[in-house]
């Protein structure tokens, strides 16, 4: 799976949430494993043409939902833990093919990511108990 | 101002301007990826787009060919000499830091250009950025047997560094000098003592060790190239690292090899009847140029990963007689012209340089060539030459032969209507044919003229120039009388011909100037006659090849062979000619149903269907 990330400076989720959030999902899905190194702020920073801060304050936020630990000499790595408490969700079969006939009904039916993404949270902001609601 | 400053001063000011040319370069790819990223544009921002493609090539051919120049470590072959000006009182004794100095600003350069072409790639513009959250670590982009090239070359520029420490300097003499009661007018370099040129070396070598590492570091980190997509600027990254690398190898055997030159220099001295006294250092010397020419051609050869577009397929199906079949036969006929060439140059050459005798001066003071053996020393340029014209005009039988009209049973010969020659060379290569065979016959008749003349070579040397002329002339004749292809249109065909024509113009015209430079080199008997007639002939001959004009001279020629050998010519249309003409660059198997383009006004496509090159 692509290592890649999109930040769309027209969007109205501001630069850093983007990324914060598509960092998320890469740890979650298992795409970046425990250990794993990822790029200097500036670096990244540099290749997307935003302001350092902005890498900065995404990855600050991850290391405070203990997705992400910094270390002087290491760098950036993905904590252990972030890892194994997303393990479940990402090794489920089951969800993992839910996702993917999610996105390609998206991408036949025409929205745009944004649109499905708020669909997806309208859904997870429905009390547990409470069956999801139909197209 | 002092020499440090004003060394420091030029770097800035060079860098200043490289910085400003290849910004201009690479900020076509970033009005590229303006536009792919422009919203509405209906191009996902994350894939390559050709014309991105092309600024990136560009840049990275212009980073490296300034990088390469800028190198060139000519001037410091003098570090470690003392002119023989400076014992006639004419000039200053050489400073150790203006001899380092020259060493480093070269290498320095090299390390320094790559850097600066790394920071001119614009900043990202498009609405949408993309970027990889994986770490690039710089061990992924490293090519590791041209890694162990350099190293190889660096260890051994070193050692020799290391060996020639010891040695004791040389004295010279300008005017008169009593040689064992011989008295000798002329003069003659002196040599500082080891102590002195090793330690330039050695921190000549660790500089561009550690500039070699800084730059690969800042290739591997600089921003991704927004025009191009993930596995694209990987592909960039490591062009450049090639090219890096495969330069510095060549500046490391460089410096080994002026290493071997320094203590190869001879003592002055009277020779009567006989070689000159050995150095102890010759078969050093020998092994050191056999491995220099090998690697030059080994780093030649030694080529980057391309930058190609996407879905390119592996194998395109092709039509026989069409411009891709004839593309695909001269692009490979080329390669392996050069390939053959590289091998004689080597082979010829090489054994040229081993056969050749020391020339001696016996007591009338008359210089005594050599005979025999001499006679062969054109053969290590022609040769080689002779080569690449067989391996192109081969190519252009094969095209006659099996995709031409004429060999076509069922078809009536068409020659079609030939370009002139003149259109099909650019005037300033046939001018460069021309200089050339004036210059090697200037050069002959000059030494023909002078006294001690050995007829015998010059005749050698004017009938491989003849040879080289006449072959260059049935090559290009050959080119401009083939038959057209007979699927292709008559400007495809003319630009396969152009191509052909380019690359047997440019090889003969650096044939001719090769021969040139051999020649002043190896027969210099006009040249004291024509540069000063008051030098002394048992000098020449004590050093030949000293003497400053006819080193300058030499290297004047053999580096004009060497470029008019690399000159860049057409070898394949671009977007707007293949548009042009009618044909595609690539995807040639999408064609394969609708059936070629480019069809003359005679095309049986029913015929060509079953025809295809396999």
């Amino acid at each position: 799976m692509s290592t890649q990330i999109r930040v769309d400076l027209a969007a109205p989720t501001p630069p850093y949430e983007q990324i914060r959030s598509q960092v998320a999902s890469l740890i979650a899905v298992g795409t970046l494993a425990a250990g794993q190194r990822l790029p200097p702020v500036r670096s990244l920073a540099a290749d997307l043409g935003v302001a350092a801060g902005t890498v900065a304050r995404a990855y600050k936020e991850l290391e405070a939902a203990g997705l992400l630990i910094s270390r002087r000499r290491h760098g950036t790595t993905v904590a252990d833990t972030a890892a194994s408490s997303h393990k479940t969700a990402a090794g489920s079969v089951e969800v993992g093919l839910a996702v993917v006939h999610l996105v390609r009904a998206a991408r036949e039916a025409g929205l745009d990511d944004e649109t499905v993404l708020n669909l997806v949270r309208g859904q997870l902001q429905r009390p547990r108990g409470n069956a999801p609601d139909g197209p | 101002m002092d020499l440090l400053t004003s060394t420091i001063t030029g770097l800035l000011f060079g860098a200043v301007i490289i910085y400003g040319a290849l910004r201009i370069i690479a900020g076509r790819a970033g009005a590229s990826a303006a536009t792919l990223a422009a919203p509405g544009s209906g191009v996902d921002p994350g894939t390559s787009d050709e014309a991105g493609r092309d600024a990136a090539r560009r840049h990275a051919f212009w980073t490296t060919l300034i990088a390469f120049f800028a190198s060139g470590l000519a001037a410091a072959s003098e570090v470690g000499s003392i002119p023989a000006a400076y014992y006639a009182g004419q000039a200053q004794g050489p400073s150790w830091l203006a001899g380092l100095l020259t060493v480093l600003v070269p290498l320095v350069s090299l390390a320094g250009i790559y850097i600066i072409g790394q920071y001119t790639w614009p900043k990202p513009r498009g609405r949408v950025r993309r970027a990889d959250v994986t770490i690039r670590r710089t061990r992924d982009y490293i090519p590791s047997a041209l890694l162990s090239v350099m190293i190889a070359a660096a260890v051994l520029a070193v050692t020799a560094a290391i060996a020639v420490w010891e040695l004791p300097g040389i004295e010279g003499f300008s005017g008169s000098q009593s040689f064992d009661g011989v008295e000798v007018t002329g003069e003659h370099n002196g040599r500082q003592p080891g102590s002195y040129f090793a330690p330039i070396l050695l921190i000549g070598i660790l500089t561009l060790a550690v500039g070699v590492a800084t730059a690969t570091t800042v290739i591997v980190r600089r921003r991704s190239v927004d025009s191009l997509n993930r596995e694209d600027n990987d592909i960039l990254r490591r062009i450049l690292i090639n090219r890096l690398f495969r330069t510095a190898a060549l500046l490391f055997a460089s410096l080994g090899t002026m290493a071997v030159s320094f203590a190869n220099q001879q003592v002055p001295a009277i020779i009567l009847d006989g070689p000159a006294p050995a150095t102890g250092w010759e078969p050093a010397q020998q092994l050191a140029g056999w491995l220099a020419v090998t690697l030059m051609i080994a780093m030649a050869l030694w080529r980057p990963p391309l930058l190609a577009p996407d879905g390119t397929p592996g194998r395109p199906v092709i039509y026989r007689g069409s411009y891709a079949a004839g593309q695909e036969i001269t692009e490979s006929m080329h390669t392996a012209a050069m390939v053959f060439t590289a091998v004689a140059l080597v082979a010829v050459g090489g054994w040229a340089s081993f056969v050749v005798q020391p020339a001696t001066v016996p007591d009338n003071g008359n210089p005594v060539f050599s005979t025999s053996p001499q006679l062969l020393l054109p053969l290590a340029f022609a040769v080689p030459v002779a080569v690449f014209l067989a391996v192109v005009a081969a190519g252009e039988v094969r095209l006659w032969r099996g995709h031409t009209r004429s060999s076509d049973a069922s078809g009536s010969p068409s020659y079609g209507r030939p370009v002139p020659v003149t259109r099909l060379i650019p005037s300033p290569l046939l001018a460069a044919v021309a200089g050339g065979a004036v210059l090697l016959a200037a050069a002959i008749g000059f030494n023909a003229a002078a006294p001690g003349r050995q007829p015998d070579l010059l005749a050698a040397f004017a009938v491989a120039g003849a040879a080289l002329l006449l072959l260059g002339a049935a090559a290009i004749l050959l080119v401009h009388r083939r038959p057209r292809l007979f699927e292709a249109t008559p400007e495809a065909d003319n630009l396969l011909r152009r191509v052909s024509g380019f690359r047997v113009a440019r090889m003969t015209a650096a044939g001719l100037f090769a021969l040139t430079a051999q020649l002043l080199h190896a027969h210099p008997a006009a040249w004291g006659w024509f540069l000063d007639s008051t030098v002394s002939w048992s000098v020449y001959q004590l050093s030949p090849g000293v003497h400053t004009a006819l080193r300058i001279t030499t290297a004047v020629l053999y580096l004009t062979a060497i470029v008019l050998a690399l000159l860049p010519g057409a070898s394949r249309p671009r977007r707007s000619v293949a548009s042009y003409i009618g044909h595609p660059v690539t995807r040639h198997s999408d064609h394969a149903v609708s059936g070629p383009p480019g069809l003359g006004p005679d095309h049986d496509q029913s015929a060509v269907r079953k025809d295809r090159t396999p």
